[in-house]
């Protein structure tokens, strides 16, 4: 092997998880024969073992935020994909009730019943197909208007008419899920009833999503609102009413409780320390035991009590979550970490509290 | 756990089989690389937090288009890398968002290094200005060399993976790789040489 060759192979010598083969053999022998090669291969291990990035840890929450709005993507298209299959349906039982239909003339024909009462079939038989509970909808409309449009009616027209007088349309596009509805298109009268897309997701959605909100009933839309609102704050850094916000949704019990908590309690870190968010950290992971927000909430009070310099119980937290997925690398990384450094402070440094 | 031995292949079919578990499991994995080579590559803070999420839900949106014939990394990242650019194109002046000037929703990077850990003394002090030099000789990177020594450093790819999601060949790439390196070090150097003589 020349120069030139050794050059275009010097990369997997230098990274080795290539598979090792002749060409980087003989790579091996050039360089120990060529001085000019021997100093290019030292050199670019000398870079990287110099140019070590800075770590650039993921934003706290981040996680969990990507998860909670997974969850949310996911309920959206189960409830179009209901939607469709409601249409599918609907199509299908039009062919399945045709005998029926027949045989329905054949008795209006019969019993000498105008053709009008048989007209009006196709629309009742449309109400009671909707629920997929095998019970009739309701025949009230105002108390059938929220079922229908948790699952997309097929007819809009018949939607509208079946909503309370005075009640806002939906606006065109937009889109429309039970979990964040608008005030103004509840039918103030209606009693919230669990539909039949908040069952399906119940039924697969994973024990270990920490936004559980799918067994439950749909959020009040104030508490959609106030979380959104929540949010905002919590982005733009400001902690303070990012935490109250948080707070009113976590303890409305709703769906997004569990992570309005956990952002609740990051909020109290960033504003007023790990004195004030450990408590709110502990209470999480105690109470949402094998939650994605359980775990995260674990991981974060490890890293105030590190902080804090209670370096004892911060390793226990690191090593409870050791066997959680995902925390792996990162407990490893920290663990390492503090073993360094407890081996370089003086015996009982790690434990002394760091001042805040 | 069974889910933390798997592969991300194993996860991945998994999810694809509906396992909402397998897909927590894979995003955890992978979320500290991907968020550091988005932050890396466009800026740090709220724009990288979002990319993030983005790529995620594509991942979901595109589940059932996955048929396994590259390794799951591979896609990801190659979500990762279009998502970058379409998002640089679109904000160019991001991309010049320097070490010490905040873009509009952004924090210096440096900063957010420095907010890490409870780091204190002349070391650590020392440590964090050689880490925002180099993270400032990382942006001052030709983007194609950039992305090469993301995708390889911070992403841990190999080679060949990150040949298939640049579209550029192997050996392009670790040429690329090599000019990363040397300018890389090169500046390090300098800026050691200046430490010295102000000392
Ligand atoms: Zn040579």
């Amino acid at each position: 092997m020349d120069c030139e060759g050794f050059d275009e192979i010097v990369l997997d010598l230098l990274y080795e998880d290539e598979p090792q083969g002749q060409a980087t053999d003989e790579a091996r022998r050039h360089a120990e024969g060529c001085p000019r090669c021997a100093a290019a291969l030292a050199s670019l291990q000398q870079a990287r073992v110099q140019i070590e990035l800075p770590s650039l840890p993921v934003p706290p929450g981040l996680a969990a935020r990507i998860l909670t709005e997974v969850e949310q993507r996911q309920q959206q298209e189960q409830s179009s994909w209901w939607g469709r299959l409601d249409r599918a349906i609907s199509l299908l039982g039009s062919f399945a009730m045709r005998p029926q239909t027949a045989m329905g003339a054949l008795l209006v024909l019969m019993t000498g019943l105008s053709l009008v009462l048989l007209r009006a079939k196709p629309a009742e038989r449309g109400t009671v197909r909707i629920t997929e509970h095998g019970i009739p909808a309701p025949p009230s409309p105002v108390s059938a208007a929220p079922e229908k449009k948790a699952i997309e009616m097929p007819s809009r027209k018949e939607e509208e008419r079946a909503r309370a007088p005075g009640a806002e349309a939906a606006p065109a596009g937009a889109p429309r899920d039970n979990t964040d509805p608008p005030a103004a298109t509840q039918a103030p009268a209606a009693a919230p009833l669990p539909t039949p897309r908040a069952e399906v997701a119940a039924a697969t959605t994973a024990a270990a999503e920490p936004a559980g909100k799918s067994d439950r009933p749909a959020p009040e839309p104030s508490q959609e609102a106030t979380f959104t609102a929540a949010m905002e704050h919590y982005k733009a850094r400001r902690y303070g009413d990012a935490m109250r916000a948080f707070d009113i949704v976590a303890n409305g019990g709703g769906g997004n409780s569990g992570v309005a908590a956990l952002y609740a309690a990051r909020s109290a870190r960033y504003s007023s320390g790990c004195n004030a968010a450990l408590p709110r950290f502990d209470a999480i992971a105690n109470r949402q035991v094998g939650s994605g927000a359980a775990s995260e909430a674990t991981w974060e009070a490890a890293l105030c009590y590190r902080e804090m310099g209670q370096g004892e119980r911060a390793k226990q937290l690191f090593l409870t979550l050791r066997r959680v997925a995902g925390y792996r690398d990162r407990v490893e990384k920290e663990l390492n970490a503090m073993e360094q450094r407890g081996a370089k402070e003086p015996a009982g440094a790690a434990a002394k509290p760091a001042s805040p | 756990m069974v889910v933390g031995d798997a592969s991300d292949e194993q996860l991945m079919r998994r999810f694809q089989e509906g396992d909402r578990v397998a897909f927590a499991a894979l995003m955890r994995r992978h979320l500290g690389p991907l968020y550091q080579f988005i932050a890396r590559h466009t800026s740090p803070g709220p724009l990288a937090e979002d990319l993030s999420q983005e790529v995620f839900l594509k991942v979901v949106e595109r589940a059932r288009d996955f048929k396994h014939e590259s390794r799951f990394s591979t896609w990801l990242f190659t979500i990762a890398r279009n998502l970058c650019i379409d998002t640089l194109r679109k904000q160019a002046h991001r991309a010049h968002a320097s070490l010490d000037e905040p873009d509009a929703e952004g924090v210096p990077l440096g900063e957010q290094v420095r907010d890490e850990g409870p780091q204190a003394g002349e070391r650590a002090a020392q440590s964090r200005e050689v880490g925002a030099r180099i993270e400032a000789a990382l942006r001052a990177l030709p983007e194609e060399q950039r992305e090469v020594f993301l995708l390889r450093e911070v992403a841990n790819l190999p080679f060949q993976e990150i040949a298939q999601i640049t579209g550029a060949p192997e050996n392009t790439v670790k040429s690329r790789m090599r000019y990363a390196l040397e300018r890389l070090q090169e500046a390090l150097r300098d800026f050691e040489e200046v430490a010295r003589s102000l000392r």
